[in-house]
């Protein structure tokens, strides 16, 4: 219990360490961190004036930008998940603390950014008069399965990372093409019957799909793409936390 | 005391083996790619215990595996095979100012590297005075990291290590900066420590300081023990090897190791180190006499010249240097080639590498030639200056008052 703790107090600190130091020079500061979500928010919203994309009956803006905040979490979540081995090699080089701190420090780090952009997506839903109810009790679900998935995703990138950085630089290309193949941009409905059962093998459909319900419809997420979403997850980390945990013994003497 | 000095001890190493690069199965590595991983074991078999407020020196030539033991013990490593176990609190002093974040102040420092050494905040904080005020950086504290100069980031990384209260202590090769008076204070810390039961793992260059502060020795060589025990007995065993070591690579490096810059009125063809007959030589006993002969070549005469021969030890310690002063204002060193002689009648030196430096200088202060590495000769080892430690041999004359009777003379008895 108490080393419990202190791993608790460990993930803190690192994670306080990368949120205050990334902003102490900056003119702007902490705003910087809603800056992601928003900029990718008027480029599809832009460029929806030119392409036509469904939006199940709810102005776009909203409609999007409810998805892009949780996307850039995860996506975030991921790519500095996946960096916080070799950024942290110093500390990891003198040691031995379980090497998963860093990770889920980097976690903490998306989840602060997630937190502001929220304040602004609580701002624009009441701007738009969104009615919002007992389906955001789903919330902490979500952000849970949310974190749970980019931990695992992030932890094979970090392992595999560690050694050969060209899977931490395939990663972030990796990201880029995810959202194409998640609905943030456009409604699940958009995807054609006969590809569906393809489709929802990504588990973040069924996350980004519930974020959408539980914050612009009121609606609790779907639970079929829910189960299969957290059993998707469970996989992933099942096969990825061991082989993580295998080359974690060895970071030290590769870095 | 606040440990029972007679429990087990605190570190217990067997057959301890290290191989770098993964486990992995030859054929993965193949498909990977791969460069061949070297077969060397950076560790072979080491054994030994440490007990509690012992400390344990560990030398050893660059590569002889002192590094990877530390972070072996520290747990940063898995050993490939054998078994390492370490009871206790350890604190690894390890690249000690690596891992600072140079947006944040040294406080906010030290709470991130206390929290990584498993310290609670309320531990840290009760501490935070007392690190403030051994690391001697006053407002500076509260400054970002990256304005710290290096010795201000040494003594930053240092306090938080010394003023932790670790059972274990390993120490690499970090006493060698910061400025005199602060490494002072650290070495007082670290008594303080091992008088209160504390264990330490100590890596060092500085073989003078290993051999003072340890209570055991080890010597490793290409990752194996080549021998553990005795201070004294294991650091000469290492001054020995590096002497046969460095005498043959110093005779082959010899005109690459020899820096100087002169005028260019002069230069210095060959510094030879003669023996009683007149013959060259390069090893010399202890209290015999030390004859410099310098061979030049001048362009113009030089008259009255003012010439310095400085002995120093193989780590550029100046261990003596003797000059003409203005005793001989005849002296010339004439156009074209010649030479002058410099005899020390006995020279006190104790065993090791010497290497003999020249300036010389014009009556009115100017530098003709200024040189250094020029010969280099080793002290061997003598059964008269065998109770002798350090650098300099002392002769001194012991007197004691009181005396018991045991049949041999009082002055053998003093010899031991």
């Amino acid at each position: 219990m108490k080393v419990f703790s202190s791993f608790v107090y460990i993930t803190w600190a690192i994670a306080k360490r990368d949120i205050i130091s990334r902003y102490r020079r900056s003119l702007f500061g902490l705003l910087w961190a809603l800056l992601q979500p928003l900029l990718l928010m008027v480029v599809f919203t832009f460029l929806r004036t030119v392409v036509d994309i469904p939006s199940d009956g709810i102005p776009y803006v909203i409609f999007s930008y409810a998805a892009l905040v949780p996307w850039t979490f995860f996506a975030s979540s991921v790519n500095r998940a996946g960096q916080s081995i070799l950024s942290n090699a110093a500390l990891i080089k003198k040691s031995p603390v379980p090497r998963e701190i860093f990770l889920l420090a980097a976690l903490g780090t998306s989840f602060f950014d997630f937190c502001m952009s929220g304040t602004i997506l609580a701002g624009m839903m009441l701007c738009f008069h969104v009615s919002v109810g007992a389906a955001l009790l789903w919330l902490p679900v979500l952000i849970l399965l949310t974190a749970a998935l980019a931990f695992g995703v992030g932890m094979f990138v970090a392992a595999l990372g560690c050694f050969k950085q060209d899977v931490i630089f395939a990663a972030s290309f990796a990201m880029q093409l995810w959202l194409y193949a998640t609905p943030v941009i456009y409604p699940v409905s958009s995807v054609p019957e006969k590809w569906q059962w393809l489709y929802q093998l990504n588990p973040m459909v069924g996350i980004i799909d519930g974020f959408r319900n539980v914050l612009i419809k009121n609606t609790p997420p779907d639970y079929s793409l829910m189960f299969s979403t957290a059993v998707a997850t469970g996989c992933i980390l099942a096969i990825v936390w061991p082989l993580f945990r295998r080359c974690a013994n060895y970071f030290a003497d590769a870095l | 005391m606040p440990y029972d000095m007679n429990t087990t001890p605190l570190i217990i190493v067997h057959h301890l083996w290290k191989h770098y690069g993964l486990p992995l199965p030859r054929v993965v590595r193949f498909l990977a790619g791969g460069k061949k991983t070297s077969d060397h074991a950076a560790l072979q078999d080491i054994s030994f215990e440490l007990n509690r407020g012992e400390t344990l020196g560990v030398i050893g030539y660059n590569g002889a595996g002192k590094s990877t033991l530390l972070k072996v013990l520290a747990g940063v490593t898995p050993p490939t095979s054998g078994s390492v176990s370490v009871s206790g609190t350890v604190f690894p002093m390890i690249e000690l100012n690596a891992g600072l974040h140079p947006e944040m102040t040294g406080r906010e420092n030290v709470r991130l590297l206390g929290a990584l050494m498993g310290f609670s905040r309320r531990a840290l904080e009760s501490r935070m005075a007392a690190i403030k005020e051994f690391c001697e950086l006053g407002e500076w504290f509260d400054m970002p990291v990256r304005m710290y100069s290096n010795g201000m980031l040494v003594r930053l990384g240092f306090s938080v290590a010394i003023n932790v209260q670790a059972e274990v202590l390993l120490i690499d090769e970090v006493l060698a900066v910061g400025d005199l008076p602060f490494q002072r204070k650290c070495y007082t810390q670290i008594e303080r420590l091992r008088r209160h039961g504390a264990s330490i793992v100590f890596v060092s260059h500085n073989i003078r300081q290993v051999e003072r502060i340890s209570d055991r020795v080890m010597l490793l060589h290409n990752g194996s023990i080549k021998s553990i025990g005795n201070p004294e007995e294991v650091c000469l065993m290492y001054h020995r090897m590096s002497s046969a070591r460095e005498m043959s690579t110093a005779r082959t490096m010899l005109p690459d190791a020899a820096t100087w810059q002169g005028s260019g009125e002069l230069i210095i063809e060959c510094l030879t180190i003669l023996d009683n007959k007149g013959n060259t030589t390069s090893e010399i006993e202890p209290l015999s006499p030390l004859r410099i002969r310098v061979h030049y070549h001048a362009h113009n005469p030089i008259e009255s010249p003012i010439i310095g021969l400085r002995i120093l030890t193989d780590d550029m310690m100046r261990v003596a240097e003797f000059t003409t002063g203005d005793r001989y204002p005849g002296a010339l060193l004439s156009c074209g080639s010649g030479w002058f002689e410099a005899t020390v009648i006995s020279l006190p030196l104790l065993p090791g590498i010497y290497t003999i430096g020249l300036t010389i200088k014009c009556p009115d202060g100017r530098t003709v030639y200024i040189g250094d590495n020029l010969a280099f000769f080793s002290i061997s080892y003598a059964q008269h200056t065998k109770n002798s430690f350090g650098i300099v041999h002392l002769d001194a004359i012991w007197l004691f008052p009181a005396q018991h009777h045991t049949g041999e003379s009082a002055e053998a008895k003093t010899q031991e």
